[in-house]
């Protein structure tokens, strides 16, 4: 079968909303998982036995069952069964943000581990209070610390936003289906959408390469 | 020599309330016993060093000064005050005794000035013009003042421990603890911190300096312990303690020191 | 709020087919995943410059792109082609080719990490190549690459959700058709997110059996690598 690409072009309109769907869907979610990792961050270090269980299992069944099936679950099974009635972008954007929150949270994790002792023992040696410590010496060398894998998450969230297609949001998968379902030209559509996304991941991680490389000077 | 003599008549003489007042304190690593029943008293303008063989709790002592250990047993007081686990209390003290660490412990993510203004915009309030002026003031003083905008990662390991000194410096604390200064930084380099610490000593600064560098202590400190194995084992002025050790332990540890 | 439980026990011989199904899936899958992953990895720090090229594209192209493209690729635009492949072979495929990317990192990422002083060393002793990468390095290995390794195949179970997109019958496909004759998409939701979570459950039990064998536990717990 002969491809034709030049034909297809003029209508690849509407996979470029898609993709610019994604990207939007893409940064919100990434928002919210920074958000909600931070979060998870304190409150595993809480007091409270019960928080740090809570937070243990939502950790478990994120990690312990598909993307696919959390975004199913959150639309069709947790939304009404609150009384929410939410949209798929809404929806869509929750649901990716909850499982990268997770993730965010382990890398966060990791990367305070490595945060020498002694940048503690400074800043409490200087009389600074707690609060102060956490938000001016130690998160900024934590999250300069985990850049690449921050960077690599958000290019999951990216991969995961395919999956909202069930919930019938319109990215860039579901239109570039949309599109070769109408032109019966399946071949040159999905090389196009794989492209999209490969061109959309790729610079992303090159982009966060060049951060990682200026972060160094901040770095000892 | 008889600086040292002078300056310990002056101190008698002006100040018979301890700056740091330390009684019968102990301290166990779970069944390790790190301290044992210490009694060390330091006046105001008194240089102090402690040496040792590793382990033998010196680091643990001055690290219990500004409760950055807790010490189980005893009494610690600072200024009058006691050290004990009431937070607003803590902040307080330690905003008033200065630390500098083996490992510098600079904030890799702020630059030099930035380094040195944090605690006093932080816990003095004081404004960022003001700040930076006490900053620019004491980078003179351990003479890296071209430096300042530069990041800790580009600077040797004398010129960070210089600014770490200048970040304690910039807080105008009553007194100094130096926990080994010099042990991390390459010979050429540890010359220029000690002259630093001369200069400040010289200028009547309070200080407590565990170090392993004899040459600073006979020059410098009014009064050199020496403990091992949790306890102070002797006390004396410079010239008795390196010319006529009393204790058995003294002299041997003194012997390996000076034979290499 | 009543859960109507019923409805999911009446189903549950679909429900079960889709557990078996997937557990297929996976089990064919990792295997040849971990086999292209070798293979990969060898290309990729071989001294051969086309060699190591093929392997970068294959590992870059297959980490950038979503796994539901590469599915929907092989699925529907190689039948243009003629090849055309039912869902499930489309589904090992696809799966393992996924998986063999990140294998391959991932095994790359352990060579490294064995000193090259092991190599040194091993060399200075006399020791053979067969024996030394045996006895010296592969054990050192065992411990970079087990860890990250068990998180890919957990991985790799979770994304076969996506086969059914092309319908495979595996359990979230299961879950669809349930929903479709009953209308309690609560129920059967949950209870695949359950079912998948109990599999996700005795995976990390049994590879953390593995690891302890291996000498590699994973202290750690990292989710860094998805």
């Amino acid at each position: 079968m002969d491809l034709q690409f030049l034909e297809i072009i003029p209508q690849t309109g509407p996979m470029l909303w898609g993709a610019l769907n994604t990207i939007y869907v893409g940064i919100l979610a990434c928002g919210v998982g920074l958000v909600i990792g931070t979060g998870l961050l304190f409150l595993r270090n809480s007091r409270f036995r019960l928080l740090r269980i809570i937070v243990g299992i939502y950790g478990s069944f994120i990690r312990g069952t598909p993307a696919l099936v959390q975004i199913l679950v959150l639309y069709y099974a947790l939304a009404p069964l609150i009384g929410l009635n939410i949209g798929p972008f809404t929806a869509g954007i929750l649901a990716i943000g909850f499982n990268s929150g997770a993730y965010v949270a382990e890398i966060l994790r990791g990367g305070l581990s490595r945060i020498p002792p002694g940048q503690w023992e400074a800043a409490r040696a200087l009389g600074l209070p707690n609060y102060k410590i956490w938000f001016r010496i130690i998160l900024p060398q934590v999250f300069y610390s985990v850049i690449p894998l921050l960077v690599g998450e958000f290019t999951m969230v990216i991969k995961l936003t395919p999956l909202l297609s069930t919930i019938t949001l319109v990215e860039l998968t579901r239109s570039s289906q949309m599109l070769y379902n109408e032109t019966f030209r399946p071949v040159e559509v999905l090389v196009l959408a794989a492209l999209i996304y490969f061109i959309i991941c790729f610079s992303i991680s090159q982009y966060g390469e060049r951060l990682q490389r200026r972060s160094l000077k901040y770095r000892l | 020599m008889h600086k040292n003599e002078e300056s310990k008549v002056v101190a008698c003489e002006l100040n018979r309330e301890a700056l740091i007042e330390i009684r019968n304190v102990n301290k166990w690593y779970n069944d390790f016993q790190v301290l044992k029943d210490i009694n060390l008293s330091v006046y105001t303008g008194e240089r102090v060093v402690i040496c040792g063989p590793s382990g033998s709790g010196k680091s643990t002592l001055i690290r219990c000064i500004n409760r950055l250990e807790k010490h189980q047993q005893g009494d610690i007081i600072f200024d009058g005050i006691e050290l004990t686990d009431e937070v607003k209390n803590i902040d307080k003290i330690r905003s008033e005794i200065g630390m500098c660490f083996q490992q510098f412990n600079l904030f890799p993510h702020l630059t030099v000035m930035e380094n040195l203004i944090l605690a006093p915009i932080s816990v003095r309030d004081l404004s960022n013009a003001k700040a930076r002026e006490i900053g620019a003031h004491y980078l003179e003083k351990v003479k890296i003042q071209d430096q300042a905008d530069k990041y800790p990662s580009e600077l040797s390991g004398g010129q960070q421990q210089r600014v770490a000194i200048a970040r304690a410096l910039c807080m105008q604390p009553r007194v100094l603890l130096f926990d080994e200064p010099t042990s991390a930084l390459d010979p050429e380099m540890i010359a220029e911190v000690l002259d630093i610490m001369e200069k400040l000593a010289t200028e009547g600064m309070t200080m407590v300096c565990v170090t392993h560098e004899m040459g600073f202590a006979r020059k410098v400190a009014d009064r050199v312990i020496f403990m091992d194995a949790g306890q102070i084992v002797e006390e004396n002025d410079p010239i008795n303690f390196f010319d006529n050790p009393k204790n058995k332990r003294t002299q041997k540890f003194l012997k390996q020191i000076f034979e290499h | 709020m009543t859960f109507d439980y019923m409805a999911i026990w009446d189903n549950r011989d679909i429900l079960i087919d889709g557990v078996l199904t997937t557990l297929l899936v996976s089990t064919i899958a990792i295997p040849i995943g971990i086999c292209i992953g070798v293979v990969i990895c060898m290309m990729r720090i071989s001294g051969n410059r086309m060699l190591r090229w093929s392997s970068i594209v294959y590992i870059e192209f297959l980490r950038n792109i979503p796994f539901l493209i590469l599915i929907f690729l092989v699925f529907y635009a190689l039948p243009f082609y003629g090849l055309r492949l039912s869902g499930l072979t489309t589904g090992f495929i696809c799966l393992s080719i996924y998986g063999g990317a990140y294998f391959a990192e991932i095994f790359r990422g352990g060579i490294q990490s064995v000193s090259k002083g092991q190599f040194d060393a091993s060399k200075a002793l006399g020791l053979k190549y067969g024996f030394y990468m045996r006895r010296v390095i592969f054990p050192q290995l065992y411990q970079y690459i087990i860890p990250p390794g068990t998180n890919i195949a957990l991985t790799m179970i979770k994304e076969s959700s996506l086969l059914s997109m092309i319908t495979v019958a595996e359990l979230t496909y299961a879950a669809h058709d349930v929903n479709g004759r009953t209308f309690t998409p609560v129920e059967t939701f949950a209870t695949i997110a359950l079912l998948y979570w109990l599999i996700s459950t005795i995976f990390l039990k049994l590879t953390h059996i593995l690891q302890i064998k291996f000498g590699a536990e994973d202290t750690r717990d990292d989710l860094t690598i998805r």
